[in-house]
């Protein structure tokens, strides 16, 4: 099976250090999105709360595409989560 | 139970008169209080005084009201909020504000849970309001001072406890975007209603008591107190704006592409203004009375915030990059005490204007590049002082009578309010209807559908809005039952004087919704209403804003947006290609037309103004005398 390579880079509050802002993460080939946060879930603990956590949905943008949960992800991709709190 | 009914003191400056009432009982179980009930007592003083329309902002006869809500101050989990309304002199239309802080809390303990304010004082004064007695002292030597300077000064005079709600200079010299100030940056801010203080030669109000404020059921109002805080501190939404208040919110707005950027020409900016920089220059979070969330910035350059609307209408809109400078506009501007929402919206404006060549230094006596610092901030002193280029902004929206005609196209305000957060719209299209029909001008604190943005099921959002709504935030249809949602709780919000970062809607679907209001002011003043009962007080408020924005001469056509929402796509991120249809536009507003009982104009249905009109001749009869006194004796 094939691997891919995604970046993720965390938009505030979703990281809690700053080396949490920008992470890769290998995911096997035909990943979704859906795929990528469970592994951020099972690598990164800390981020539980925020990306399994329907109270408080995150957003993930490749580029300039809002991501679906089966959204297919490609090598190389930068996935940018931020949380969907537009109220202020 | 018996029920406790809030008071209400009709001063006048002119004549010294001061007249204390209890407010009738179907006035209070009709509006409730706070924002509610001010828009009846204003709809009805400015018919008195030959109607909305026609009156001035600036005459005294324009009623200022300041109106705590009807739990205001009783500990309920942040119920410290107040409504200023009055004529705006910025919109010309309905004016209303809300604030937080410290003050309404001492009004009411004060012995006070409304003032209306006409005339005008013969010199610079404040008012004095302490147990249950209400002066009129010289304000002479106050007169100039900043806002903070001006509350320390009276406090010294009156000692510890006492609290002002003060204007700064540019109330004192009527800019049409000044506001009323509590704090260091607690603002009544929309409007103007500090311009219409100063039109009144009224510096401040000071309220000092150590009374407190009775609730009906003391035990079991604190039982609830504490259930409603225990569930309140729970919600993650409370948590993070209590770590990191509203500046984090710059960075998903932007990442998305929707940051209002020199005057909404681009829709994103420099990483320089995120929240993590923010905080740099951040010393701790402050509260308002009883707030559980505490989310109010205490900066390190002196001053309070800045909030994420300050951040992206002081810095992206206008061009500056810099943190440490976007914070010190943000003080400099509260401490002038001016709407850091419309100042950073009228400067982008006339930075267009410049950048276009529709005015030059002719007018704007030297050049006004987007991202000079320097040249704005000694701007914004001249626009709180009406000195040279800064008389004509401290205009707002009106200026563009002082410019040529095409500068209206640029102009990015609904109702001539300049639009009050820095989201673009044009992608979240519930967002846009929200800030086209808002009562007060272009404002995202009326109504805004936050929860549009999380893509909720549909059976969740069928139990939120009680209607079918389409989670597509970029479709145009379904959004109607989001926007008059929102414009029903939030009314209720304000009118009960609970904050919006707490109310259900704003961010989540929990928070605290009408079930919770129920049992605060069933407990708190012993009026027993129905989830459906309040519900429909909030859309009471709604109608009788509507119908005193009618009178003040607005019209379907004033439901609208900035030309440039609607002729020019976003440019970049995953904003790009959106913009506003201007068919489907018209679709959407009619379909909350038609949600809210308006015929096509947005008129009210006759059967509503027959049931409006029997409130407003309750507001007109003069019942329930308190006391009657005079300022001067």
């Amino acid at each position: 099976m094939g691997l891919i390579q995604v970046n993720v880079k965390l938009s505030d509050p979703l990281w809690q250090q700053p080396d949490d802002k920008e992470i890769s993460v290998v995911l096997a080939s035909g990943a979704t999105e859906a795929d990528l946060v469970d592994e951020l879930v099972e690598l990164y603990p800390v981020f539980t709360d925020f990306l399994t956590d329907a109270e408080l949905p995150v957003l993930a943008i490749r580029r300039e595409e809002l991501l679906s949960s089966n959204t297919t992800l490609a090598d190389g991709d930068t996935i940018t989560f931020l949380l969907a709190m537009t109220g202020g | 139970m018996e029920n406790s009914r809030p008071n209400v003191a009709f001063i006048n400056l002119s004549t010294g008169k001061v007249r204390v009432e209890r407010t009738p009982e179907t006035l209070v179980r009709g509006f409730l209080g706070g924002r509610g009930l001010n828009m009846v007592y204003l709809t009805q003083l400015l018919r008195e005084v030959g109607g909305a329309e026609k009156i001035d902002p600036f005459d005294g006869e324009n009623p200022l009201i300041f109106g705590p809500g009807i739990i205001t101050g009783t500990n309920a989990p942040n119920a410290a909020r107040f409504s200023v309304s009055t004529k705006s002199p910025e919109s010309l239309g309905l004016g209303d504000a809300n604030c937080g802080g410290f003050f309404a809390p001492a009004l009411r303990r004060a012995g006070f849970d409304r003032l209306v304010i006409v005339g005008k004082a013969k010199e610079p004064s404040y008012l004095l309001i302490e147990d249950g007695k209400i002066s009129l002292l010289p304000a002479g030597d106050i007169w100039g001072q900043n806002v903070y300077a001006s509350q320390q000064e009276i406090k010294s005079r009156h000692g510890a406890g006492t609290i002002s709600a003060v204007i700064g200079p540019a109330g004192e010299n009527r800019v049409r975007m000044a506001c009323v100030m509590t704090g260091k940056k607690n603002a009544a801010g929309r409007g103007g209603t500090g311009a219409v203080m100063g039109s009144k030669n009224l510096k401040a109000i000071a309220a000092k008591s150590r009374n407190k404020i009775p609730v009906v059921d003391e035990e079991i109002f604190r039982r609830v107190r504490k259930e409603l805080t225990g569930k309140l501190t729970k919600a993650k939404v409370v948590q993070i704006l209590g770590r990191l208040g509203t500046p984090f919110l710059y960075q998903g707005s932007n990442r998305l592409g929707a940051i209002r950027t020199r005057n909404s020409q681009e829709n994103f900016f420099e990483d320089s203004l995120n929240g993590e920089e923010i905080e740099r220059y951040v010393d701790r979070m402050n509260a308002c009375q009883s707030c559980v969330v505490h989310c109010r910035h205490q900066n390190k350059l002196g001053g309070e915030g800045p909030e994420y609307s300050s951040v992206g209408l002081l810095g992206a809109n206008i061009g500056i990059a810099d943190t440490k400078q976007v914070i010190a506009l943000n003080n400099q501007v509260n401490d002038l005490g001016m709407d850091t929402s419309s100042v950073g919206t009228i400067i982008a404006w006339a930075m267009e204007l410049y950048q276009r060549g529709i005015i030059d230094d002719k007018v704007t006596g030297s050049p006004l590049l987007w991202g000079d610092y320097e040249r704005v901030e000694k701007l914004i002193d001249d626009i709180a002082h009406r000195r040279g280029f800064g008389d004509i902004l401290a205009e707002s929206s009106q200026a563009k009578h002082q410019f040529p005609p095409e500068a209206k196209d640029y102009l990015i305000a609904v109702k001539d309010l300049p639009q009050s957060d820095p989201h673009d719209v044009r992608y979240i299209k519930s967002f846009a209807l929200g800030i086209s029909v808002a009562s007060r001008g272009a404002d995202h604190l009326r109504n805004r559908p936050t929860l549009d943005i999380l893509r909720l099921p549909d059976d969740l959002r069928r139990k939120v809005y009680g209607a079918e709504t389409n989670p597509d935030p970029t479709a145009y249809d379904g959004k109607a039952p989001m926007v008059a949602w929102g414009d029903d709780m939030f009314a209720v919000g304000d009118s009960v004087g609970i904050c919006r970062f707490i109310t259900r809607g704003f961010n989540s679907p929990n928070l605290l919704g009408y079930e919770d209001f129920v049992d605060l002011l069933k407990y708190g003043t012993g009026f027993e209403f129905s989830e459906e009962e309040l519900r429909e007080v909030g859309k009471r408020i709604i109608d009788m804003e509507r119908l005193l924005n009618i009178e003040c001469g607005k019209t379907r056509a004033d439901d609208t947006l900035p030309k440039r929402y609607f002729d020019e796509p976003m440019k970049a991120r995953v904003a790009k290609g959106h913009h506003i249809d201007r068919i489907k536009f018209e679709s959407m507003l009619d379909e909350y037309y038609d949600f809210r009982g308006w015929d096509r104009q947005g008129k009210l249905s006759a059967e509503r103004m027959t049931e409006l009109e029997d409130f407003l001749t309750t507001a007109r009869a003069k019942a329930d005398l308190i006391t009657e006194n005079s300022l001067f004796a």
